[in-house]
């Protein structure tokens, strides 16, 4: 498991990035045609180096704010700004430089007859240089342990092979904010780990990952903060243990507990008062209490 | 991009109420009319008559909104009839008195050899008629199914008896159930759409053979999920048993009220009039309509 | 589940999709009883698929493979029936709505499998009456399908096979695609549908903390033959073996075995997280 380097604050040069928002919205709300407003008057800055989830029910609005952090939804009010341009006046091939987005299902994307042409797709587009395209290509497809397989037709690869493919050909932009949307649903076990491990990873080499999820095990595990979305509102923008500590928005959002942090809360009555997170804070806190 | 919606569509008007008999008639009347004119003055009365249909119907313009490919295709018609007109067309006995009259020349006088290639005034409006004629069907048919409940057609096709023979419910089905899915198919569009989008393909170039690959990348997708899904569907068909031996039930019922037979009556003898004063009075025709007389 | 009475038998069941050197299914032995809910686990690819479309007879009827051994369902061959007949025995319920729901309206969605079957009209009415009512969605049925939320559409798609009336109804990850709320409540239903209708009910499963406590029985699948099978306690309370397979247990079944490794035991290994705080407790 790579360790998190981002987490310190006596990184000096965190302190510099953290003063610019790489994502910035501002009174953003939208509205889909016809339709009653989907998001409203939604502030937020996203800096450098977060791992951010955004939870919430169904239809709270969570996918339509992430897809305006890449230009895909142009605000019906208020802006976005990603890396200081302004959304409504920058096209998304523009702004996929900057913010790049794995989506849930990658047999929307694959249309590529290799998986090397799959995965070099985007930088082509870039109009990267010939080595470029062949270094970070390269790169993506060995972080995702396709490199091998990298002549194969992408059909041929299973349900959670491709799942990579598709997460490599945006990794392959080497985009400083990765957007994940849902990225463990209908995975299996081992699958999910692979993911979640290369989200730490990248997360640990500088970049901002935020991701979409109903997984609140994942949120408990991996974010360092949480923004909670209610009917296309941010009720909630704090960390995982603050958001699990916080009955009200949990009640109010449906929103389950993950585990873990319920046992924890059970455990309460017994003395031990931590909100534990991870399966092995839990052990921890329980055999240090055991020994006393 | 231009989205075809020809998805049924709620509504209490008359046109919805009708049996879908009447209203498949409806279509072969217009077919028929539409064919036996060629005066585009009169095929622009029938198209009147059918956007009537359409505001009886209470169908919303935006139903409409892809049509304006339709004057593309009237555009090519009036061209190309323009030029071809008089050089492969019969005219048999044409004893009215008019003179073709040429519009311009496409080879120039000042051109060496020219003028050639005459674009002729009757050409032209003869093409714009068969536009006309395409707008009047292209028009119509969405009617049929932008007010009749997909249900109520299932029902309707599978009560269809020709002596003994009646039309397989495999072909019902996969005809009724392509609307069930033009939804699920306009999702998938979006999201591959969506994916592409956030990679930086863009769509709406200039460059045409650009434009083909990043095409590609929106419609191979597409075209796979459909298949896949469709293997799954055939699966899941069966365990609902969907082609078991007996005879099918059908719990859905559709009625033949008394407007049916008012409409029914209406269609036939606007239909045969219309006939009658084109092949017998020569009303609607143009007098230098291609023709072969045996 | 007081009488013991098998109502699916596999026995000695092999499986290679036609053109396959690898068997999908290699001579799997199971029996479920009446009225038990049986939760399948495995990695993908593990032959969870394979094996469902052997007990509702689209294998051998029609996928192309090589099959050894014999499913019997209520006694009689699954070879000796045909696919229309299992699919009023066996229901199925896939893992995405949208290849499931082929109808305009979900009355008829709810009337499709027992129109197929040719039953007379008052049947069906009845049916459908019977089938809204139990899943509970008589509010929906003039909808559309297409336009439903994923949590109604899955209880419609339930709703559907239940119209058919089987004795017998699998599950293909009913709630990958769902939210909280809405897994909640189709598991819910599913729950009831087994405990009150006593159907036996057989269902896969990633999400496994929310399943595993209502389970009768495990089975964990592994490169096409049952691993390990058994009660829900004791199939995870061996946490080891499952990481050997690719999986887990549910994380209060996972914590406890880490503290086993301290030399803690649990006389009920817990599974959720109320059993959790009580064995914790207990030892605090």
């Amino acid at each position: 498991m790579p360790s998190r380097h981002l987490g310190s604050f006596s990184n000096p040069l965190e302190n510099i990035l953290t003063d610019q928002a790489i994502i910035e919205t501002r009174n953003l709300s939208y509205s889909y045609p016809g339709e009653i407003s989907a998001l409203s008057g939604v502030d937020l800055d996203i800096r450098p180096g977060e791992f951010l989830a955004i939870v919430g029910s169904n239809g709270s609005g969570k996918t339509t704010l992430v897809k305006h952090f890449n230009g895909l939804l142009k605000p019906s009010q208020g802006h976005v700004r990603i890396d200081g341009l302004d959304t409504r006046s920058t096209r998304v091939s523009e702004l996929s430089r900057i913010v790049g987005f794995v989506f849930q299902n990658p047999d929307h994307q694959i249309f590529a007859y290799s998986v090397w042409e799959e995965a070099s797709f985007g930088l082509k587009l870039h109009k990267l240089s010939a080595e470029a395209v062949e270094q970070q290509t390269s790169e993506a497809l060995r972080a995702v342990s396709l490199y091998a397989l990298r002549d194969r037709h992408p059909r041929a690869l299973s349900r959670g092979q491709r799942q990579r493919l598709a997460t490599a050909s945006i990794l392959a932009l080497n985009t400083p904010v990765l957007v994940l949307d849902e990225p463990t649903t209908g995975q299996d076990f081992l699958s999910r780990r692979q993911i979640m491990e290369l989200a730490v990873e990248l997360h640990a080499a500088g970049r901002t990952v935020l991701m979409v999820t109903h997984d609140m095990a994942l949120v408990a595990e991996y974010a360092t903060r949480v923004i909670v979305m209610r009917e296309g509102a941010a009720i909630c923008d704090a960390t995982p243990k603050e958001v699990f500590e916080n009955d009200e928005v949990l009640e109010s959002t449906g929103l389950d507990l993950p585990p873990v942090a319920k046992i924890a809360r059970g455990l309460r009555a017994y003395g031990i008062s931590e909100t534990t997170l991870t399966q092995s804070e839990l052990v921890e806190t329980l055999i240090t209490a055991l020994r006393h | 991009m231009p989205t075809i919606d020809i998805q049924y569509f709620k509504e209490e008007s008359f046109v919805h109420r009708l049996h879908p008999f009447t209203k498949i008639l409806f279509e072969i009347s217009v077919l028929v009319i539409a064919a036996a004119f060629n005066e585009p003055l009169f095929l622009a009365v029938v198209i009147l008559g059918i956007i009537g249909v359409a505001v009886l119907a209470r169908i919303p313009a935006r139903k409409f909104r892809y049509m304006w490919v339709l004057a593309y295709i009237v555009l090519f018609m009036v061209i190309t009839q323009g030029v071809w007109f008089t050089s492969f067309g019969d005219f048999g006995d044409i004893t009215v008195d008019f003179e073709w009259r040429t519009l311009f020349h496409l080879w120039p006088a000042w051109a060496p050899g020219g003028p050639r290639i005459p674009v002729i005034l009757q050409g032209a409006n003869y093409g714009f008629s068969l536009g006309l004629r395409v707008v009047a069907i292209s028009l119509a048919f969405p009617i049929l199914v932008l007010t009749t409940h997909p249900s109520d057609l299932t029902r309707f096709l599978s009560q269809v008896r020709i002596a003994s023979w009646r039309i397989p419910y495999n072909f019902i089905f996969v005809f009724t159930t392509a609307f069930r899915y033009i939804p699920t198919v306009s999702r998938e569009f979006d999201q591959t759409l969506d994916a592409q989008r956030s990679r930086g393909v863009h769509f709406g170039g200039y460059n045409p053979i650009r434009q083909i690959k990043v095409l590609t990348t929106l419609f191979v997708p597409v075209l796979t999920s459909s298949l896949l899904s469709a293997h799954d569907l055939t699966l899941a068909l069966e365990t609902r048993a969907f082609g078991a031996p007996t005879e099918r039930t059908f719990i859905h019922e559709v009625h033949w009220r008394r407007a049916d037979w008012g409409v029914t009556a209406l269609l036939i003898i606007i239909a045969v009039a219309c006939l009658v004063l084109a092949n017998s009075f020569g009303y609607g025709v143009l007098p230098y309509t291609p023709q072969r007389n045996f | 589940m007081s009488a013991l009475e098998p109502v699916v038998t596999v026995e000695e069941l092999t499986f290679f999709y036609s053109g396959a050197k690898e068997p999908a299914l290699n001579n799997i032995n199971l029996t479920f009883q009446r009225g038990e809910i049986a939760l399948l686990i495995g990695a993908t690819g593990a032959g969870k698929s394979t094996l469902y479309m052997c007990l509702n007879g689209l294998i051998p009827h029609l996928v192309p493979g090589r099959v050894g051994g014999r499913v019997l369902i209520d006694g009689s061959a699954t070879s000796d029936q045909s696919i229309s007949e299992l699919a009023q025995k066996v229901g199925f319920v896939f893992q995405s709505p949208d290849v499931q729901l082929f109808s305009h309206t979900v009355r008829e969605e709810l009337a499709f499998g027992p129109e197929n079957l040719g039953l007379p009209k008052s049947e069906i009415l009845r049916r459908i009456q019977l089938a809204a009512n139990t899943i509970g969605i008589n509010q929906l049925l003039e909808r559309e399908p297409a336009y439903l939320s994923g949590g109604q559409q899955q209880s419609v798609a339930i709703g559907a096979i239940w119209a058919m009336l089987p004795e017998i109804l699998i599950l293909d990850e009913p709630t990958s695609n769902l939210d909280p709320q809405s897994s909640a409540r189709v598991l819910e239903l599913i729950r009831s549908l087994n405990k009150e209708h006593g159907k036996t009910v057989l269902i896969a499963e990633h999400k496994i903390d929310a399943a595993a406590q209502f389970a009768d029985s495990v089975l964990v699948m592994h490169e096409g033959t049952i691993a390990m099978q058994g009660e829900p306690r004791h199939i995870f309370s061996q946490a080891g073996e499952l990481h050997e397979l690719g999986l887990v247990a549910p994380a209060a079944a996972e914590v406890a075995y880490q503290l086993s490794k301290y030399g803690y035991t649990f006389d009920r290994w817990p599974l959720t997280p109320e059993d959790a705080v009580q064995a914790f407790g207990e030892l605090l």
